[in-house]
């Protein structure tokens, strides 16, 4: 915040400071506008005064030439200077158009300072503070410079003025009485002087500028450079966290893990144990109680049967609570399209189901890996892949059951195994299956795993 | 490059567009505007700048005559042309307001330049070189002309003008005093000695009293006779010592001694009481002219001769020119030269000179023809004497154009009037005011 109030307070000063050396520049155009008009308007005067006295033909012969239209001239000068104005107002980019643009600029100032006698040459200051605030390299600038300072040289010497036979305005300004022919020329001598001084003024205002330009640019680029290093040290938070996040997820899984087995240890502890233990005593007096009383043994063993059914039970129930809600209420076919459906509905994607394979007599640990297959690589389909149509197919190929998951997402070079695949391999290792991914075009991933067939049915009745 | 050449342009189209406009206006307004047409007729319009009267100062009513003739003439050859001029611009005013013609940028295509003015013109480049135009043109030959004449219209070797009329300083001789003193008569190749006899034998006769010898016989005369030409041609140094300098100031002092003997009469050449007296042949024609058709014959027989030569000189004497020129100005340069040739060129409109003007025709042709002289002596009773005016502008010079002429002709009128009337040694007052005068010479640059 205070930066920002610091650089508008810069960008104000620059401002300013800009608007002072345009404005001494459009001051000098007015001044030398004035000056020269008035000097063609009072040379016109003189002239025109010359022939209402008669005096005309000497004036000539003082000069060695004829006025010709000298009532035109200051309109001419006008319109010359009009054009000189606009001419150095017109900004330019490159030394090219500043050479074109000087070229038109000497042409006009020759023509005005010729049509008033080189009386004034003022005008070359406006030539040198145009070249000067012009944008181009200090080699070229220089040669303009030089060439202009030239031209002024010129402009000034007797033999130009020879050559081109120019009236000197004193000449002319005879016609008025000498206080006031001497008071015009120490006029024009004063706004020469006056001119010179602005030309001063406007070099220290542009040079002031251009200082403040490049103070502004360092200041900048100081402030660039923070936002760089900020932004480094972001980048290596953000990878730091990104690392620390990774080893976290890595944690988790282990956690998860951790504490499924201590889920199912104590699960196993507290029934089938219970139980075992149980049977375990129950069967070892019954063996006692086999030869001494064979009744009571019966009756031992019947009570350890109660204990063996009722850890059946608790085992089943444990089972059950490892197993998904769907599953428990309806049959895996059914529970995948459902799941599937609420998916579509809740995402807005498309995704297609065909099954080809008989899902009615698979085991229950069967069943878990199919639907949680399923569930995963859509569920990683959509959050990773970003895919918009995910099709799925369940095949059987000999006792392998398949099911092939493709999706059109981004898909991925390079797969690091997520807990979810991770988790997905090592249920299907258990069943004694395998899977396989691709990540070229979408993502593919198959799985396949050996069904047990036959008494599965009646075993599932026995051994679950 | 020329790609930001054009996007210079382009980008600032508007600016420079405007600017260039501007530039274009200016220009216009101070280029050579187009040649005047006539409006309803769409003739070309020539004007001529002219100035009502004679240039040798006698009124005769003619004065626009012989330029009407030529127009008509020209008009009927060129019939694309039309030719004016304002009448009424007196002699004194015609300069002034030729200048200001010319200042407003409407100065006349051709204009005259009396002999006086032609230094003005040439230092204001009011004139245009005619070199080219005299070059190309095979019907003009320059050499037609007397060769003074045609001189004086020359500067620096470039011709800007072409005389239309002139007028040679000749000696008037009393003859019916000659004859009194007993002198038969003057050839035209007489010297300072001869016209001093001449004088000093009628001063020893005792019947003729109250005679002045020789009027208006000035320095400027004497100098020519004896070849002195005191100034450079730029006007910037004087020679004022010298034997020929010497030699002409003695001659006038004597003259001045003479004259002293008859300082209280007045003197009038033509009450017939002056022995002497130099006169531009327009004079002497008005004069005679005058007296014909007046039918009055003069008391006493008068006739004319070429100026006396000094003892290093010959018959030399000022012969006064009025030039046409073309103006510098002009958008018809081409018909402005036809026209300027009318007038100067044209035997015809040459030979009314001597009917309406009192001049002579600086065509050589044109004056020495013997048409001319029959017709000028039955209608005027002037004596032509083709002998002594040929010889008389052959040996003729023409006025010299240093800058502040006047001033330095008052300068060594000065001189000479001091150097006569006072007792001490010409040679030694000769270095004196050769000194002054030179310094006058460098006051003036």
């Amino acid at each position: 915040m205070a930066v920002e109030m610091e650089a508008f307070k810069n960008r104000n000063e620059a401002g300013m400071i800009d608007r002072i050396s345009y404005q001494l520049l459009y001051l000098m155009i007015f001044i030398n506008g004035i000056t020269v008009v008035g000097q063609a308007l009072a040379t016109k005067h003189a002239i025109s005064g010359f022939i209402r006295e008669g005096n005309i033909l000497d004036y000539m012969m003082v000069i060695g030439k004829i006025p010709y239209y000298y009532y035109k001239v200051p309109l001419a000068i006008s319109l010359f200077y009009i054009a000189l104005a606009l001419m150095l107002v017109t900004g330019c980019n490159n030394h090219v158009e500043l050479a074109i643009k000087l070229l038109f600029e000497v042409l006009l100032v020759g023509a005005i300072s010729s049509l008033i006698g080189f009386s004034y040459t003022g005008l070359v200051f406006l030539l040198m503070a145009d070249t000067m605030r012009c944008s181009v390299n200090w080699n070229k600038r220089l040669v303009y410079i030089i060439l202009i300072s030239l031209f002024d040289i010129a402009m000034n010497s007797v033999f130009i003025r020879k050559m081109f036979m120019v009236t000197s305005v004193s000449e002319t300004w005879s016609y008025y009485r000498s206080d006031i022919a001497s008071a015009l020329e120490s006029g024009v001598n004063a706004i020469s002087l006056i001119n010179t001084f602005l030309f001063i003024m406007f070099m220290v205002f542009l040079t002031l500028e251009q200082m403040s330009e490049k103070e502004r640019i360092r200041v900048l680029n100081v402030r660039l450079e923070n936002t760089n290093n900020q932004l480094t040290e972001a980048n290596s938070q953000l990878e730091d966290a990104n690392r620390k996040l990774e080893e976290y997820a890595k944690e988790s899984v282990k956690v998860a893990q951790t504490r499924e087995r201590n889920r199912l240890a104590r699960e196993i502890h507290d029934t089938l144990g219970h139980s075992l233990t149980g049977m375990v005593t129950g069967i070892e007096a019954s063996i006692i109680l086999m030869d001494i009383a064979p009744d009571a043994a019966k009756e031992q063993l019947k009570a350890i049967e109660e204990v063996g059914r009722q850890g059946i039970t608790d085992v089943r129930q444990s089972v059950k609570a490892l197993r998904p809600d769907m599953l428990e209420k309806m049959d895996l076919d059914d529970a995948i399209v459902k799941m599937l459906d609420e998916m579509k509905k809740s995402t807005g994607i498309s995704i297609g189901y065909i099954c080809q394979a008989d899902l009615k007599h698979l085991n229950q640990d069967e069943e878990d890996v199919i639907y949680r297959i399923v569930q995963e690589s859509t569920t990683n389909s959509i959050r990773h892949g970003k895919a918009t149509k995910i099709q799925i197919e369940i095949t059987r190929e000999k006792q392998f059951l398949k099911v092939k998951v493709r999706d059109n997402g981004i898909g991925c070079g390079d797969v690091t195994k997520g807990f979810g695949l991770h988790h997905m391999e090592e249920r299907l290792h258990l069943l004694g299956g395998d899977l396989h991914y691709e990540g070229g075009h979408g993502f593919l991933l198959e799985t396949w795993f050996p069904v047990r067939w036959g008494n599965e049915v009646v075993e599932r009745g026995e051994h679950d | 490059m020329w790609e930001q050449i054009r996007g210079f342009f382009e980008i600032r189209i508007n600016k420079v567009m405007l600017a260039a406009i501007l530039v274009l206006f200016g220009v216009m307004l101070l280029g050579k505007q187009a040649g005047n047409t006539d409006h309803e007729t769409g003739k070309k319009i020539l004007t001529i700048g002219a100035f009502t009267g004679s240039y040798w100062d006698y009124q005769n009513g003619f004065s626009y005559h012989i330029l009407d003739d030529a127009i008509k003439r020209f008009e009927k050859e060129h019939p694309d042309v039309e030719v004016r001029y304002t009448s009424g611009i007196t002699r004194e005013d015609y300069t002034e307001w030729l200048a200001e013609k010319m200042v407003k940028g409407k100065s006349p295509d051709l204009f005259f330049v009396p002999n006086e003015e032609f230094g003005t013109f040439v230092q204001t480049k009011s004139m245009m070189n005619l070199d080219d135009i005299i070059r190309q043109d095979t019907s003009f030959h320059s050499g037609d002309f007397y060769e003074k004449t045609i001189k004086s219209g020359q500067w620096e070797g470039h011709q800007y003008a072409i005389p239309y009329e002139c007028s040679p300083t000749v000696m008037m001789v009393n003859q019916t005093l000659l004859k009194k003193a007993g002198i038969s008569s003057i050839g035209s190749r007489w010297t300072w000695d001869d016209m001093y006899d001449i004088c000093q034998k009628i001063a020893g006769n005792k019947q003729l009293k109250n005679i002045c010898y020789v009027e208006n016989y000035e320095w400027k005369d004497a100098f020519l006779a004896n070849r002195v030409h005191v100034i450079n041609k730029e006007g910037t140094k004087c020679n004022f010592t010298g034997r020929r300098v010497y030699q002409s100031i003695s001659f006038l002092e004597k003259l001045q001694e003479m004259e002293e003997k008859t300082r209280d009469v007045k003197g009038d050449f033509f009450k017939g009481n002056v022995v002497f007296e130099p006169m531009l042949f327009s004079a002497y024609r008005a004069k005679k002219t005058t007296e014909y058709h007046l039918k009055k014959e003069g008391s006493f027989d008068w006739g004319y001769t070429a100026m006396p030569s000094g003892p290093s000189g010959s018959n030399c004497a000022m012969v006064d020119v009025l030039s046409l020129a073309i103006s510098s100005q002009s958008r018809y340069p081409k018909e402005a030269w036809e026209l300027l040739k009318t007038l100067t060129y044209d035997p015809k409109i040459q030979a009314e000179l001597f009917d309406f003007r009192e001049g002579i025709s600086p065509l050589r042709s044109v004056t020495e023809s013997l048409q001319t002289v029959f017709h000028l002596k039955a209608q005027t009773g002037v004596n032509l004497d083709v002998d002594v005016i040929s010889q008389v502008m052959k040996d003729s010079a023409i006025r010299e154009r240093y800058s502040n002429y006047t001033e330095v002709q008052d300068e060594i009128d000065t001189a000479v009037n001091d150097i006569i009337n006072t007792t001490a040694n010409i040679q030694m007052e000769q270095i004196l005011w050769d000194k002054r005068i030179n310094q006058y010479l460098q006051k003036l640059q």
